[in-house]
């Protein structure tokens, strides 16, 4: 029997250095589990995730500074560019404060800790896919762990009743996106993104009525919009976003944490990918599609967020509405745009990880401790946990001079160069509404408090600590705006660029 | 090159018409639910009147051990590929392999420890 020749790809290990190591810590906690009884040395093991989730960050930050990016490795079907190294790094500080978080709580286990790294690792692999097998193996590495990292206080049916949903649709956008990219790889005989891009670039635009290979066009135009709904459901833009509140109130806040931040800026990632490298090429109506997105992502989170009770479904709103922030800055399609993406991206995950952080702390676990009222008087019994969360809060309704006016500022900025007027005014409509939309939990901070409110838990230094670094940076960021942009300008080469080859 | 689905087409089209059409016919054809009998209600037992109530609990050992067996089985599949090309792939494939059983084995022993395999819990 003739068997093909199989060569094995060429791997760069100093490139995929942060995915080795949070594989390695996982594994090494799952070992060290073995040798410890259930209830046993947890705290060790988090400290040990978290000493991996550090190492990562540096192996991150040592690839950003050197000069082998942007590189490909796997033959062609990784890339590490900027883009990829800078949201690895916001992925690795929302499962660090996930694990820091959930060190003191009943859902920490070796399991949760492995559960975390495995899904910041899909989240990692996914910002570099550039290959539509990897794109999608990345995809349910990073929303498997997720699954059932909800389903983490089996005391509460709400927490079950999220793992469920999230489940469940989840699946189901896994199946569109599996779909589309079984569509995109029919059109282009390719599954590297290079090869999908050079067929879609021939690919006339779709009409029924038109001459050519309308076939072909049609294949192209559905498979484009079926990966756009696969992702649009990780990314939680309307109309895909129905899970979204249910998991957020459902789930463990450090879950929701982890999650809130880490799958946005993965599915960012990987869209503002597609957009450069097949999109941007293509005769496909990708724009008008991602923009009609956009606009009813931003208006129907900022309407709904106005009357919730509850703080984590609020901040699920919330961060509805702030993929639709994303979807919008991608509709321009140019990499200063995407530039634009990433620092917005940079910011929110500053304030929503901060804000997640003191409703974690507040709340203690108990499920009536994430209700808005509960927070009636905070300013009184613990000021400084107030004042951080009104930093978040006004970051989040991009108040200036906090980093989230920075980043609002220049997604504006990208859309008005980009002439999407349109977008533009929803953008700025969605953040006046959102004014009201946060304006609520900041009076409920500053009123006088209840008498017979129950004391409030006492917060583990860790988690202090954390809390007040983020108010800083949000408030450094805000006041130093120029401190990030020059990272970002890096941000801006996409890779591979036409120099580098994609093999 | 759209013309290649139109047999595609005509299938959903004959299904979908069997479909609707078996439920539109047993509306009009069959009784009005209020003349049905108790018997028709019950689960069709091929004739033969269920004596016990049907939907019993079952022990959800069985799920957990029938999950189990399926992540190891389809991991195990793993190896056939490998096997085959075992040759080609000499040493790299070698060291894949043993870094996927390592994996694997830690997994096992974590299930293990866990008490994933115990029967009686």
């Amino acid at each position: 029997m003739n068997l093909p020749l199989i060569v094995p790809p060429q791997v760069a290990f100093s490139l995929i250095s942060p995915d080795l190591a949070l594989l390695v810590t996982s594994v090494v906690i799952l070992a060290v589990a073995l040798f410890l009884a259930p209830e046993q040395g947890i705290r060790w093991l988090a400290w040990l995730a978290a000493a991996g989730i550090l190492v990562a960050a540096g192996s991150d930050v040592i690839l950003l500074l050197g000069s082998q990016l942007p590189a490909t490795t796997f033959s062609g079907s990784l890339v590490m560019d900027p883009l990829a190294e800078v949201l690895d790094l916001v992925i690795l500080a929302a499962a660090l404060l996930a694990v820091l978080l959930a060190a003191n709580r009943p859902e920490a286990s070796p399991d949760y800790l492995a559960l975390t790294l495995w899904s910041a690792i899909g989240m990692m692999v996914l910002v570099s896919a550039h290959d539509l097998i990897v794109l999608f193996l990345a995809v349910e590495v990073l929303s498997l762990p997720l699954y059932i990292l909800c389903a983490f206080r089996p005391d509460r049916p709400t927490s079950l009743e999220a793992a469920v949903k999230y489940f469940l649709l989840g699946a189901f956008s896994s199946g569109f996106l599996l779909y589309g990219l079984a569509l995109l790889f029919g059109v282009s005989g390719g599954t590297n993104l290079t090869q999908v891009a050079a067929a879609l670039a021939t690919v006339g635009s779709a009409s029924l009525f038109g001459h050519g290979a309308i076939g072909t066009a049609l294949i192209a135009e559905v498979g484009i919009g079926l990966v756009v709904v696969g992702l649009g459901f990780k990314l939680a833009a309307v109309p895909f976003h129905q899970w979204v509140p249910d998991v957020y109130e459902g789930a463990p806040t450090s879950v929701v944490t982890f999650m809130s931040v880490g799958t946005k800026v993965a599915a960012f990632g990987v869209l503002a990918r597609l957009v450069d490298t097949v999109f941007v090429g293509s005769a496909v109506d990708w724009q008008g599609l991602l923009s009609a997105l956009a606009v009813a992502t931003i208006l129907a989170g900022a309407v709904l967020a106005i009357p919730q009770q509850n703080f984590k479904r609020l901040l699920g709103y919330s961060g509805i509405l702030n993929a639709g922030y994303l979807v919008a800055v991608l509709v321009v399609g140019s990499q200063a745009a995407t530039a634009a993406g990433v620092y917005f991206l940079v910011t929110y995950a500053l304030m929503n990880l901060g804000a997640f952080a003191v409703i974690s702390a507040v709340s203690g676990g108990e499920m009536e401790g994430v209700m808005i009222r509960r927070y009636r008087g905070l300013f009184y019994q613990q000021p400084w946990t107030a004042v951080a969360m009104a930093v978040f809060l006004l970051s989040l309704a991009s108040i200036p001079p906090l980093a989230g006016f920075f980043g609002k500022l220049f997604i504006l900025q990208a859309l008005i160069s980009g002439h999407q007027l349109v977008l533009a005014l929803t953008v700025v409509a969605g953040t006046a509404i959102t004014l009201i939309v946060y304006g609520r939990p900041l009076l409920a901070m500053f009123s006088p408090p209840d008498p017979d409110s129950p004391p409030l838990p006492k917060m583990p230094m860790a988690v202090a600590t954390a809390i007040g670094c983020l108010a800083v940076a949000v408030v450094a960021v805000g006041l130093v705006p120029g401190a990030i942009v020059g990272l970002v300008h890096g941000v801006s080469q996409i890779g591979p660029l036409s120099g580098i080859s994609g093999r | 090159m759209l013309t290649l689905y139109l047999p595609i087409v005509i299938y959903f089209t004959i299904s979908l018409l069997v479909c609707f059409g078996i439920m539109g016919a047993s509306r009009v054809i069959g009784r009005p639910k209020r003349q049905q009998s108790v018997a028709k209600l019950q689960p069709y037992e091929s004739g033969i009147v269920p004596e016990v109530q049907l939907g019993p609990k079952f022990s959800i050992k069985f799920y957990l051990v029938a999950m189990l067996f399926l992540i190891f089985d389809v991991e195990a599949v793993s190896f056939y590929p490998w096997a085959v090309l075992m040759r080609q792939l000499r040493l790299y494939g070698l060291a894949e392999m043993g870094l996927f059983i390592l994996v694997l084995g830690i997994g096992y022993a974590y299930v293990w420890k866990r008490g994933g395999f115990q029967w009686d819990r």
